[in-house]
């Protein structure tokens, strides 16, 4: 029978090759062995917001050991949450689900370094809300809900339950070699399914050391891997990149360097794999699937750097035609069985707004193409969007914004050929309005502050008309071919 | 050293997106939360400008919060890796 979370806090606070390892930020570092207590402290603080059994909890969740400690806590009870990353300012809260009855933020490292001194308990650095817009509804117990890493617009709520959560989490255990000797870094958001249950909750189940890092960044990292000593890594692409420059010589103890979140460029991996010992592993997954397929450490570099590698324990694959009436040779679109999948989507209120499949097949929505060994090497979007940053970016909701620019006419957004810092460049055609001169630069610089930096694209064009097909549609493939 | 900060301000204006001219930049300022905000993309890209600039690369135990808490602080350090390859050309020289 797998053990519960709260088993699992109890049996590393005892077991002797795990009681002395740590929870760690840039303030607090906790021995696993004072977890029951700390959990007990930040349970008093959640019964005394008046929240009910039955209501659900938004977390604004930064990587700090308070906030580890706070979803540790909640899942120990068997209370509901949503996990979501903190407002930028605490003058500018983000909205939380109307079915959630509470908030919770949690400060931040600075703010503790600031304010509180390192022996305030972490509870002390929970500050919870009544949600004023609470529509009254309780909530399943045992689920956890995560926004999608969406494009400009409203992201989904995907509702997850603990059980299935820590289901993956047993996958990753085993993919990736954790043990109670493992020192394991996650700078990369708790509050994303990929923090929370490929890096943190695997943590957890083997008892290893943990260290929080947030708000990274290259010299943060340095100086995290100087303190701490991980062999484990959870990372992006983006972070990779940024890592390079800060690099002077290949590490050696690393076990396992994981990235996910966004494609890694072939050129990046094959590069930054040197840098830690050849031990780079992409993994492929979603925030509906979870932690779904990647290589092992005794595939080629050729193998580790182009395909997404062997499905996670329980996990199968597939591909199906096309809908979009290409060459059934440029590859099938993606469909993923999970047995740790999510259930469905809910909206803000909390009602369901599609259910998984009862098959138990999800459509990815990625164009993928089988190799001669049987592997998947993804090639693409179905729906005409790229990740950047770790996030979904529709070019439909770029085409939106720039159309509405003064002096832009017509205006049309491809995925371009290369791969940036923030993943696979943008693209935007336009053509201007009559009697307006503007170039490219000037066009790209009015969507600072319009759109998310990591959609702002990368190459603007001014052309006199865009290309379109013999049916009068837009030619996006020659637009693509256009484009840089 | 002031020469070294004034062209840390300029390279900061001018290529990284603040919407701050290089006199309005505070050399004693937070590079990070709380100062000037830099994220981590325009960490690398001051790191790189830096580095070319002034001819110099950074060793991994350059790459560190201190050596990052505000200009001021990074031209302390870039001054040390000047005077290192100037005290080299004088020795040279001689």
């Amino acid at each position: 029978m797998p053990l519960s979370i709260a088993a699992l806090i109890e049996q590393n606070a005892g077991a002797v090759e795990k009681r002395e390892n740590i929870l760690a930020d840039d303030v607090y570092t906790f021995r696993l062995r004072e977890l029951p207590q700390l959990l007990d402290e930040i349970d008093v603080v959640v019964m005394q917001s008046g929240a009910g059994a039955d209501s659900c909890l938004a977390i604004e969740c930064n990587n700090s050991a308070p906030s580890a400690l706070l979803a540790l806590a909640l899942m120990r009870a068997g209370r509901s949450f949503i996990l979501a990353p903190p407002s930028v300012t605490e003058n500018d809260l983000k909205p939380v689900p109307r079915f959630c009855s509470h908030r919770i933020v949690v400060s931040s490292p600075n703010a503790c370094l600031r304010s509180a001194d390192a022996t305030s308990p972490p509870a002390n650095c929970l500050r919870v809300e009544a949600n004023p817009f609470y529509n009254g509804k309780p909530t399943a117990t045992e689920k956890l809900f995560l926004r999608t890493s969406g494009s400009m617009g409203v992201s989904k709520i995907v509702v997850h339950s603990h059980a299935r959560v820590l289901g993956t989490a047993r996958n990753a255990v085993e993919k990736y070699g954790f043990t109670a000797e493992s020192r394991v870094s996650i700078p990369v958001p708790l509050a994303h399914s990929y923090g929370f249950t490929a890096g943190f909750l695997p943590a957890v189940i083997a008892g290893a050391s943990i260290d929080l890092q947030d708000k990274t960044n290259v010299v943060r990292y340095l100086d995290h891997e100087r303190r701490f000593r991980p062999d484990i890594v959870f990372a992006t692409p983006s972070l990779c990149e940024m890592l390079l420059t800060g690099f002077r010589k290949p590490r050696t103890q690393y076990h396992a360097f994981v990235t996910s979140g966004q494609r890694i460029g072939e050129e990046l991996f094959r590069t930054f794999d040197q840098m830690v010992g050849g031990r780079l592993i992409n993994q492929y997954g979603s925030t509906e699937m979870s932690a779904t397929a990647a290589c092992d450490f005794g595939d080629t570099l050729d193998k580790r750097a182009t395909e997404i590698g062997r499905p996670m324990s329980g996990v199968e694959l597939r591909l199906e035609p096309r809908g979009d009436g290409l060459d059934p040779g440029t590859g099938g679109e993606l469909y993923c069985s999970h047995p740790w999948g999510f259930e469905g989507y809910v909206d803000e209120d909390g009602e369901w707004i599609a259910i998984a499949a009862a098959d138990g097949w999800y459509r990815t929505g990625d164009i993928a193409v089988k190799t001669t060994g049987g592997s998947m090497i993804v090639t693409g979007r179905a729906d005409a969007s790229v990740n950047r940053s770790g996030y979904l970016v529709m070019l439909s909701d770029i085409e939106r914004i720039v159309e509405r620019l003064d002096g832009v006419g017509e205006v049309a957004v491809v995925a371009g050929k290369k791969e940036t810092e923030r993943g696979q460049s943008i693209a935007v055609f336009c053509v201007l309005r009559s009697g307006v001169a503007l170039d490219g630069t000037q066009v790209r610089r009015r969507c600072v502050g319009l759109m998310p930096p990591y959609a702002i694209p990368d190459e603007v064009r001014i052309v006199t008309e865009l290309p379109l097909l013999e049916s009068g549609k837009l030619n996006r493939r020659a637009l693509e071919a256009m484009a840089g | 050293m002031e020469r070294i900060i004034d062209r840390l301000r300029h390279l900061v204006a001018e290529n990284i997106d603040l919407g701050l001219t290089a006199e309005a930049i505070d050399p004693g300022a937070q590079l990070m939360e709380g100062g000037l905000n830099l994220d981590s993309l325009a960490l690398v890209k001051l790191i790189s400008l830096s580095q070319q600039e002034f001819k110099i690369e950074f060793g991994e135990d350059d790459l560190r919060i201190e050596s990052f808490a505000s200009l001021r602080a990074l031209a302390g350090v870039i001054a040390v890796h000047r005077g290192d390859q100037h005290s080299r050309s004088d020795t040279a020289a001689t």
